[in-house]
């Protein structure tokens, strides 16, 4: 009789590794057949200081569209800022915000447009999420049956540089001491080790 | 001395205590005479509440799902049950909705029985009490079952039932679904280590626990993970193991049948699934919210009123305290099995959450990045909890290694922490947070501190002392979030009943109508109102309210909002009679009449609203775009006509009755309105169409005279039933197939799990003796 095999580590590990990549596959043919096509177009920020608060830059450029659309429709182009889950202000092209529809370039079409820049000055900390959205021309761009392609979503931290700190050198006093007071904990930390380390090894020579 | 020598005769006894005791130090000071533990208070930020107590600040204006969704539903679950029905459904939301459809009002979920037996204002701490305890008891276990030391398996069930994730989702059903994720887990392992029907049966039982906990989500992900350390753990055990896995599941799934079929359905008719399955917004947390795992309070906090993070605290709430830091790295190094598959969970979770992995947005409308944290939180507790077994049952042979390790993780952490902070001060200062944030930076810096000189001190002695510390810092460590986050109110700021409320309650009885007010309340003042949100929707409600957007907002969710109903071009035909608007709101249209101003609001009364049954000569029967094109053209008189869908014995476009004399088409009495049933006296001389315009929902029946008649969708939403000429005593029963097939199901599958459960000859225990271990002879 002969004896069965036991399954290798290594057969167990590429099972697994097979398994991993189905549904790696899985999720992406579920990415391809999403409602809504990848939009023709790449979305980037920049963000520089400016006085009390931060100016961001949104960038548009065409991209080919990952799949050929059977008849070609312009859209509009909508930079949207979301204010938590529920509150949404438009990108006007001119650095304002409005709180109805602006689009910040219409009547595109997906074969290729010039890049579109928009900048404007945010106030307050932390970070704004910044959507862009192409919908049908003159069509509402919060009704979702009006979007061609699925919107771009990007988080733009928004935030205070020391330099800009009213007053730096209270600053550097208050970080000085944190920092003196986190050398310390290391020191602490780093000196316990060792005198364990040494107690050890008193206590047994042949250790190592 | 004698309490050291108990515990370590009975350390899964003591442990599991300690599990069942800290919940209810924390959360117990809301059963005191006259507190309660709730939200209630965000009420008190919008009228007609803010009247009472004008300027009173929120203990957490952050939950505001537990106050206007999660505890009215108790509420009002609880006062259905003692009048004898089981709440199918809702009248008082949405022009009636489904109640027990929706997962979320987890009304199977036994935790939320306990509602049942003791007062409310009880209920809502001893739930969250139980919550945590179970959570903390089922990781314990799971921990335990893999052979972990006590006190190990103590520290990952005190850092996981306390973690961020499970505190600040305390009050959702979310959190309730999180006893399942190391359940799952351990039930994995029972039927690893002892493969039979018991087994079978107890992944069945978690899997169904976990659907009725309410958060399907949640628990799809839970389940996806335990599948992957299932297939991990089959290594050995080959494919049988796999196979009886996988027949727990089926057999979980269908014991829950009762619950899943109708949200299944409702699933099909909701509006948010709708537009989730359009797109879903890829949120995440961006890289640098990393920090708030450190620091829980980085970024400020709700309750303090400070919070400057992205998105919502709630979202990027992570934390696991301090010490998994510490002893993460020596799970790392000790290379103990499973170690592997928690550290990838660790970072697959991680990149998910922090917005670095794959974009899963179109993955259908199940995946939000944030739902992942719970696998990212879970994971370090496990390689926290398995590096402190290294230290408890490797005493003798401390390494250099580990030390180092220690040493390293302690440095990089503290230079991230500076680092961080160094360069956000800036941030803190203009945001008024100069002194608070070096506090918080300070108490971060002591506790760490601590916590690795107590691992250092682990790694050279014998003894437990220092376990315990441990265990204590790294609970203090997570005490300030679970003390503050869910507030403790006075039990009168419990939903009370303003003068524009009573008035309301007066006028309805005068005048019968629904009442336009904040969404969801009126259920908790026996009114009927159409403002609501539920997570899902009912689509056809949504799109005749809103026809011309159909979608409830950008992101896919939100909810039906009084400013939409009452622009809504089905306003009058919803009946609302009343609108509740706060007192320095004065509205000038058309057919509003002032009925009370008071220093919580004004009422006005809507001379226009139709009655809620009422007899139509004239139906036609179109399809959904043209009846939704009709409503939103206000080319509508609904007083005169309806609209019916999906006609069964008519082409679209026809006249479905002839033309009679529209000036008396008939009369129609309610004669009874429940829940779930609704008799209705009608009279017509020439017949025609009774419209009840409460929403439609499959699982309506409607019988005319005692014969069944089918119930009509008319004018999109609503229900309407054919009348020949004469008296006629029509009934509306709520009765769905899909809780009764269910039901049928679930019994099916009850009497499989009983029959695989019951006691047999040979002993079956779930938990292994701590004793060899206590020994030091780790298995």
């Amino acid at each position: 009789m002969t004896p069965s095999v036991a399954p290798t580590a290594a057969r167990w590990r590429l099972a697994f590794a097979a398994l991993a990549a189905c549904v790696a596959s899985c999720l992406a043919i579920v990415t391809v057949e999403a409602a809504l096509p990848s939009p023709p177009f790449a979305v980037s920020t920049d963000i520089s200081p400016d006085g009390e608060g931060t100016r961001v830059t949104v960038r548009v450029e065409a991209r080919p569209a990952l799949t050929k659309p059977a008849a070609p429709e312009a859209f509009d182009l909508y930079v949207v800022q979301l204010r938590g889950f529920q509150e949404v202000l438009f990108f006007t092209g001119s650095g304002a915000w409005s709180p109805t529809p602006v689009s910040v370039q219409g009547g595109v079409f997906e074969s290729g447009f010039a890049p579109i820049a928009v900048e404007g000055t945010v106030r307050g900390f932390g970070s704004m999420h910044v959507m862009v959205i192409g919908a049908r021309t003159a069509t509402d761009p919060l009704v979702r049956s009006n979007w061609l392609f699925r919107p771009i979503l990007r988080s733009v931290p928004v935030r205070a540089r020391r330099a800009e700190d009213p007053s730096p050198t209270e600053a550097l006093q208050v970080t000085g001491l944190l920092g003196a007071m986190s050398a310390v904990a290391v020191a602490l930390v780093l000196r316990l080790s060792r005198r364990q380390e040494s107690a050890r090894r008193q206590t047994t020579p042949h250790a190592g | 001395m004698r309490l050291a020598r108990i515990i370590r005769a009975h350390p899964d006894a003591a442990s599991a205590l300690t599990l069942i005791v800290l919940p209810i130090l924390v959360f117990g000071r809301a059963l005191m005479p006259g507190k309660v533990l709730s939200s209630a208070d965000v009420l008190f930020t919008m009228y007609p509440w803010r009247g009472l107590a004008p300027g009173l600040r929120p203990g957490n204006d952050l939950l505001t799902d537990p106050a206007h969704l999660f505890q009215p539903w108790l509420i009002y679950a609880v006062n259905e049950v003692w009048q004898g029905r089981i709440p199918l459904w809702n009248p008082h939301v949405f022009a009636g909705s489904p109640f027990f459809a929706n997962p979320q009002s987890a009304l199977l979920f036994p935790l939320n029985w306990v509602a049942l037996i003791v007062p409310i204002t009880w209920a809502f701490a001893l739930i969250a009490i139980l919550k945590v305890a179970a959570i903390g008891l089922a990781t314990y276990w799971f921990l335990r079952v893999r052979a972990l030391h006590p006190f190990a398996a103590l520290m990952g069930a005190i850092s996981f039932m306390w973690s961020g994730v499970v505190i600040v989702w305390l009050q959702w059903t979310y959190a309730a679904t999180l006893i399942f994720l190391p359940m799952l887990f351990a039930s994995v392992e029972c039927l690893r280590i002892r493969p039979g029907r018991r087994a079978i049966a107890l992944v069945a039982l978690s899997v169904a626990l976990g659907v009725l906990a309410g958060y399907p989500q949640g628990l799809a992900l839970a389940l996806a993970s335990a599948s992957a350390w299932a297939l991990w753990r089959a290594h050995g055990a080959g494919v049988p193991f796999l196979w009886r896995f996988a027949a727990g599941v089926a057999l979980g799934v269908s014991l829950a049948a009762i619950q899943l079929l109708p949200f299944i359905e409702y699933t099909r008719l909701s509006a948010v699934l709708a537009a989730r399955e359009a797109w879903m917004p890829p949120l995440s947390a961006s890289f640098r919210s990393v920090i708030s795992l450190l620091v829980p309070y980085y970024y400020g906090s709700p309750t303090g009123g400070d919070y400057w993070g992205e998105w919502n605290f709630n979202e990027t709430a992570v934390s696991v305290g301090l010490a998994p830091w510490l002893l993460m790295p020596l799970a790392l190094i000790a290379r103990r099995p499973g170690v592997l598959f928690f550290a990838l969970m660790a970072i697959g979770a991680g990149l998910q959450l922090y917005g670095l992995g794959p974009e899963l947005a179109n993955a259908g409308s199940f995946v939000i990045n944030f739902r992942v944290a719970p696998l990212l939180a879970f994971s370090l507790c496990v390689l926290g909890a398995i590096g402190m077994d290294t230290l408890l049952t490797e005493p003798d042979r401390p390494s250099l290694r580990q030390r180092a390790v220690v040493r390293i993780a302690f440095v990089a952490v503290v230079a991230v922490v500076f680092l961080s902070f160094t360069a956000d001060y800036a941030t803190m200062r203009r945001l008024g947070l100069a002194a608070v944030s070096p506090v918080r930076y300070v108490w971060f810096l002591t506790l760490f501190t601590t916590s690795a000189a107590l691992c250092l001190i682990g790694l050279s002695r014998r003894g437990s002392a220092w376990a315990f510390a441990l265990l204590g810092v790294q609970f203090v460590g997570l005490a300030p979030l679970a003390l503050s986050y869910n507030p403790v109110i006075d039990a009168r700021l419990l939903y009370p009943t303003t003068p524009a409320l009573v008035r309301l309650q007066q006028e309805v009885v005068e005048a019968p109508g629904r009442v336009l007010m904040a969404p969801n309340l009126a259920m908790l003042y026996g009114l009927e109102g159409v403002a609501a949100y539920d997570g899902m929707t009912p689509r056809h409600l949504d799109e005749a309210i809103r026809p011309e957007t159909s979608a409830l907002n950008l992101l896919g969710s939100g909810y039906v909002g009084e400013i939409s109903v009452f622009w809504s071009p089905v306003r009058d035909l919803l009946g609302i009679r009343y609108i509740l608007v706060p007192p320095e709101v004065a509205v000038d249209r058309p057919g509003l009449s002032l009925r009370y101003h008071g220093a919580d609001g004004r009422i006005y009364r809507n001379e226009a609203a139709l009655p809620r049954a009422f007899v139509v000569a004239e139906a036609r029967c179109l399809d959904t775009a043209e009846v939704l094109k009709r409503i939103r053209a206000r080319a509508v008189d609904f007083r005169r006509e309806v609209l019916l869908t999906d006609c069964v014995d008519a082409t679209p476009g026809d006249a479905r009755s002839p033309r009679t004399d529209a000036s008396s088409p008939g009369t129609a009495r309610i004669e009874r309105y429940s829940a779930d049933h609704v008799r209705i006296s009608a009279e017509s001389d020439r017949g025609g169409y009774l419209v009840l315009t409460d929403s439609w929902f499959p699982g309506w029946t409607a019988n005319v005279d005692g014969r069944e008649t089918r119930v009509e969708r008319a004018d999109h939403a609503f229900r309407a039933v054919k009348l020949g000429p004469g008296h006629h005593d029509v009934e509306f029963r709520y009765a769905p197939t899909s809780v009764r097939l269910g039901l049928a199901l679930s019994a099916l599958a009850a009497i499989v799990t009983g029959a695989l459960a019951w006691p047999g000859t040979a002993s079956w225990t779930i938990l292994p003796s701590a004793a060899p271990i206590l020994r030091g002879e780790h298995p």
